[in-house]
């Protein structure tokens, strides 16, 4: 059963350490995203309200009119409710409230009658019931009051619509509105009227009516509890900005924003200060520090803040104020992105390049606010100043002072008694551990492992993945163990397609090491639980051929072990008229492994060049082989893993960028051995057919070679033959003024169309 | 009696030849705002430059991700249609990403609600014509397929109520139109602004920079549809933050950043915040830089003289964007006359 276990427990380490990353540029899915790493939990600021999260994204808002709809009317609801002293389920206030006119219009009726006659769906909705039963007349008609005046105030669903924007009847509506508010005896209807005339005369566009309106009739009303004030205090804020009042709007909306919910988002957008003369005449309107502190937070939370200075206004007039705590989280997240793991992040380049991180002043900022949060610390008159201390530590390892850091997570240890703080220090301690690995050594390798498999933060922050797998890679490139580093983010098959020799030689060495580390067993074992040490030789022996290292490269495949050494899969010695990629083979066809083609080709190539009679056939079956194992020819998996048909193209050293594979894609475009053997045929051949044949190879591998270099330009029509440069057209010319007597020649005359071309 | 039918003979040919002259595109302007009121000082302006014809952005549409369809948003709200030109072309800008989410199969649907849109605020606009209508779209590669067909099914819908259809061609569309393609319309407006990357500190001037147009405008160039040219007459700050662009400041001026104890200025276009204040409604920081962009008439002529250079034609428009209340300002109706005059004779 053990070693079952230690077999599933590898497996396991390796699926989570081969799990693939996006990487590279080139045709795919490319990410622009900013990546990085993140362990401050927002939970520990939220208040609760269901806009908290408006603070907490960044430079970003929600323009979600479905969730403000949703949080105004959930409170609009339970407002009702309270009216009827909660003896409703919500739902019954719902169907009422927000249900068609038809139900009020039935509820009405019933309760004019004396015998009440609702409907079957309707006498079971409480509400309902008790609207007609106490015949609560002020009500209903207060309902079907709203209902009309809805088509003139909601959106219209349709966007591309026509707004439905009745003036006169809009206006008709208020006074209709305002004789009946003259008569209500309900101060919570008589709120709600005003709320009605007050929006309606501001949708219609009539701002001076909707202030006189707010003057005449909310002297009219006795305080009662209500959401609604909130709710017209935002119609007159807007109504005030439209008439030019920009001061006195500003400040009101900043009400809004501190008090209502649903109204927060839409007052933070509309909350507008043009000039600092516009800022200190609102402040000059505030009636207490905490008014005052929400101007300081309504501007610190402004898209790009900087907010420390409003963060100290804040503190010094209203240290318990809630919207200290959220700017608190909302900068530590964006000093995450400038600090945490930059040294190691691997994309670090790209984020500088797309997200302009480090912010040119990120020190700053961070000195300055490590400052401030030390300061509030220190002086215990926040909400939460154990939270203050836990983001001092952090900030302190931030800014890379890890022992001041250490030193801080230390001494709140002992104080921490809010369990989801106490994790929170539990997160940046093991965040700190992480980042003081150095000189990576069997120990550290183990403890990584304990974390990866046994520490539930590990598994409950997924940014630590991410953090573990580019600290050590970094590392481990410092330690010159390259292999180690790629491996750490990849699988084997991402090299694949350019085998880089630092990386495979180095997991080699790890491979072969009898003592190695359990850790570096998982870095050289495959997903199915195999050794790498084969597919590594393979890897390095097909890399040294195309590096022209045809001799090492065989010795590298012979040290695989026979059975080990693949399946036969290839016969490059034969010739095909047509080139042909994935023709299928006859099954008659003797076919080779990568050692065995090597073998025949120093075979062939000692034939060549001691059995003279027959040298021509040597070198032109040498010719054949080079040219069918090249990206050309229906060999080429033998000497590359990965081939793309788009590129038959031109790229710089023959590697195309590609977004899955770190070194890109290198395509075996060299066509120049395959050349030089033809080209010996030529000075060898007495056989005019052979020589004949040579030649027209020769041809193909120039129109190869033009077609794939940086010179190359398609013609604008893809039924167009490309124009073919003089030096490239040699060999189609010698054909034909050399062999145009060869059965050969006849038959290419016949067979290729371009070929004529060409040969002009 | 001989000689004097030879000299009317020649005079004649004279006048051939000289109708075969350059003669100066007609004056217009893009008007961008969401209101419509002209001032009387716009209309005054417009009035001397002869303008017969105003592009009204009448809405702009996105892909809004909520609805996952297009919709029109900053809908103009026509308070006056007084002092308005007696032609108005109702433009509409479109983003790119629309044509890249839209299905091709909504295409037809969408192009019906633009059209209907376009006819609903039009009923606000009695006594003026519209012969046509100009779609704006920065299109990409990717977006093309759906752009064109949408162009397409746009065009046959409008050239039933003898409209033409119209729009903007970016320098890089004008120069490559093998690789970008020619949208299947009736004429194009080519856009000579916003050519510099607005987003690197160092640019010298994004919205005009004849070094930049210069690389794009070749001698005689060919564009497979009839071109009008639009030419910018506006300015604004480009605000920086941490070396990253956060903010464009329509309209500023140099004047709003003299006062030293707020800003410093290293060269006549570029400024750091000394110390925190507001601009324009935005809160600014220590350390904020601003690179205030204008276009001169001085370099709004060399660009003219490129223009006629690279795509001499007559027949045209030549439209400035934008009409506001600082066109006037900035670029006095003589300033614009010479410009006109760049390309040819005013009839």
């Amino acid at each position: 059963m053990a070693p079952l276990i230690k077999i599933a427990s590898i497996v396991l380490m390796i699926t989570i350490i081969s799990l693939p990353y996006q990487i590279s540029k080139g045709c795919g899915p490319i990410d622009y995203s900013f990546k990085g790493y993140s362990f401050f939990d927002t939970d520990l600021v939220k208040t609760g309200s269901p806009f908290t999260d408006f603070f907490l994204r960044f430079d970003d808002f929600y323009h979600s009119y479905e969730l403000a709809d949703s949080v105004r009317n959930t409170s609009n609801l339970q407002e009702w409710n309270t009216i009827f002293c909660d003896q409703f389920y919500e739902k019954e206030i719902k169907e009422i409230i927000y249900g068609s006119v038809e139900n009020i219009e039935a509820i009405q009726r019933a309760s004019e009658k004396k015998k009440n006659k609702l409907g079957l769906r309707l006498s079971r909705n409480g509400f309902a019931k008790h609207l007609v039963d106490y015949q609560c007349t002020e009500t209903i008609d207060y309902l079907l009051f709203a209902k009309s005046c809805e088509p003139h105030v909601t959106r219209n669903p349709d966007a591309w619509g026509k707004q439905k924007r009745n003036s006169v009847a809009m206006k008709a509506l208020i006074y209709e509105g305002e004789r009946v508010f003259l008569k209500l005896k309900s101060n919570n209807l008589k709120l709600r009227y005003a709320y009605q005339l007050i929006r309606l005369a501001q949708y219609a566009g009539d701002y001076t009516m909707a202030l006189d309106l707010y003057d005449r009739l909310l002297p009219r009303i006795d305080p009662v509890e209500s959401i609604v004030y909130d709710w017209i205090l935002a119609h007159k804020a807007g109504a005030l900005a439209k008439v030019g009042e920009n001061v006195e709007a500003a400040y009101l909306f900043s009400l809004v924003f501190d008090r209502s919910d649903s109204k927060r988002e839409a007052a933070f957008q509309s909350f507008s200060i043009r000039s600092e003369k516009e800022w200190q005449q609102c402040m000059l309107l505030c009636q207490s520090d905490h008014e005052r502190a929400t101007l300081h937070a309504m501007r610190a939370s402004e898209s790009h803040s900087k907010p420390v200075a409003d963060m100290r206004a804040i503190y010094t007039l209203d240290p318990k104020n809630d919207n200290l705590e959220l700017l608190l989280a909302k900068e530590i997240k964006k000093l995450e992105k400038d600090f945490l793991g930059t040294e190691f992040n691997r994309y670090r380049k790209d984020n500088e390049k797309y997200h302009k991180t480090p912010r040119k002043e990120a020190t700053a900022n961070l000195i300055d606010l490590t400052q401030f949060v030390i300061q509030v610390g220190k002086e215990n008159n926040v909400r939460h100043p154990e939270l203050w201390r836990l983001a001092e530590g952090y900030l302190l390892y931030l800014s890379n002072d890890l022992y001041a850091a250490d030193q801080v997570f230390k001494e709140i240890e002992k104080t921490l008694t809010n369990e989801k703080l106490r994790e929170q220090l539990a997160v940046f301690r093991l965040v700190l551990k992480i980042t003081n690995y150095q000189n990576i050594d069997k120990a550290n390798e183990q403890e990584i492992v304990q974390i990866i498999k046994k520490n539930d933060l590990y598994k409950k922050y997924p940014a630590f993945k991410k953090f573990i797998d580019d600290k050590l890679a970094y590392e481990y490139l410092q330690e010159g163990h390259a292999g180690k580093a790629f491996r750490m983010h990849y699988s084997l098959e991402a090299i694949k397609p350019n085998p880089q020799a630092n990386i495979i030689n180095d997991l080699i060495a790890i491979a072969l090491d009898p003592e190695k580390s359990r850790f570096d067993k998982i870095l050289t074992t495959n997903q199915d639980g195999t050794e790498m040490v084969d597919d590594l030789l393979d890897i390095k022996g097909v890399m040294l051929w195309d590096s022209g290292e045809p001799a090492a490269a065989l010795e590298a495949f012979k040290q695989i072990p026979v059975a080990q050494r693949g399946e036969n899969h290839f016969n490059p010695f034969i010739e095909r008229a047509k080139i042909c990629i994935h023709c299928k083979q006859p099954d008659s066809l003797l076919i080779y492994n990568r050692p065995a083609i090597l073998e025949r080709i120093f075979e062939l190539e000692f034939k060549a060049n001691s059995d003279y009679s027959n040298s021509a056939l040597y070198f032109y079956q040498l010719g054949l082989a080079h040219f069918n194992l090249s990206y050309f020819g229906p060999s080429w998996n033998a000497m590359d893993y990965f081939r793309s048909g788009g590129n038959w193209r031109y790229a710089k050293s023959n590697i195309f960028l590609h977004w899955y594979f770190p070194f890109g894609n290198k395509e075996n475009h060299d066509l120049s051995k395959a050349k030089s053997y033809f080209k010996k045929v030529l000075e060898v051949s007495k056989d005019r057919e052979r020589s004949a044949r040579a030649t027209f190879w020769l041809a193909r591998c120039d129109w190869l070679t033009y077609v794939t270099s940086s010179g190359y330009q398609a013609p604008r029509n893809a039924n167009y033959l490309p124009s073919l440069p003089p030096e490239y057209r040699v060999y189609y010319q010698q054909l034909e003024s050399d062999y145009a007597e060869t059965d050969f020649y006849k038959w290419v005359i016949k067979e290729c169309k371009y070929f004529q071309a060409y040969a002009r | 009696m001989r000689l004097s039918f030879y000299f009317l003979f020649i005079l004649s040919f004279w006048g051939c030849k000289k109708s075969s002259d350059s003669v100066a595109p007609e004056i217009t302007f893009y008007h961008w705002k969401n209101e419509i009121h002209l001032s009387s000082a716009e209309t005054d302006y417009l009035d001397s430059l002869a303008v017969k014809t105003l592009y009204l952005r009448f809405f702009d549409v996105d892909w809004n991700p909520d609805r996952q369809e297009p919709i029109p948003i900053s809908v103009i709200n026509i308070s006056s249609s007084k002092n308005l030109p007696a032609t108005i072309i109702p433009t509409v800008f479109i983003t790119n990403r629309t044509f890249l989410k839209i299905k091709n199969n909504e295409i037809l649907n969408f192009s019906n609600k633009l059209l209907l849109k376009i006819s609903t605020i039009q009923e606000g606009l009695p006594n003026v014509q519209i012969p046509e209508i100009q779609i704006d779209c920065d299109w990409s590669g990717k977006s093309r397929e759906n752009y064109f067909l949408f162009l397409n099914i746009l065009k046959k819908k409008i050239h039933k109520e003898n409209k033409k259809l119209s729009v903007t061609i970016r320098l890089h569309q004008l120069k490559y139109p093998d690789k970008t393609g020619t949208p299947p319309v009736d004429r194009g407006v080519l856009m000579c602004y916003n050519v510099g990357d607005l987003q690197k500190w160092d640019t010298e001037n994004s919205i005009l920079d004849d070094k930049i147009t210069s690389a794009y405008l070749k001698k005689n160039m060919t564009y497979p549809l009839p071109l009008d040219l639009a030419l910018p007459a506006f300015c604004w700050g480009v605000l920086f933050r941490d070396g990253k662009m956060i903010k464009l400041l329509n309209q500023l001026e140099n004047s709003e950043l003299s006062d030293q104890k707020f800003y410093t200025t290293e060269n006549k276009n570029r400024y750091t915040v000394r110390q925190s204040t507001y601009l324009h409604g935005h809160y600014l920081y220590p350390n904020d830089q601003i690179r205030l962009e204008s276009v001169s008439s001085a370099t709004l002529k060399i660009v003219a003289k490129q223009l006629k250079y690279a795509l001499p034609s007559n027949q045209r428009s030549l439209i400035f964007y934008h009409l506001d209340s600082l066109t006037q300002v900035n670029y006095p109706a003589s300033e614009i006359k010479e410009i006109q005059r760049i390309f040819g004779e005013v009839k």
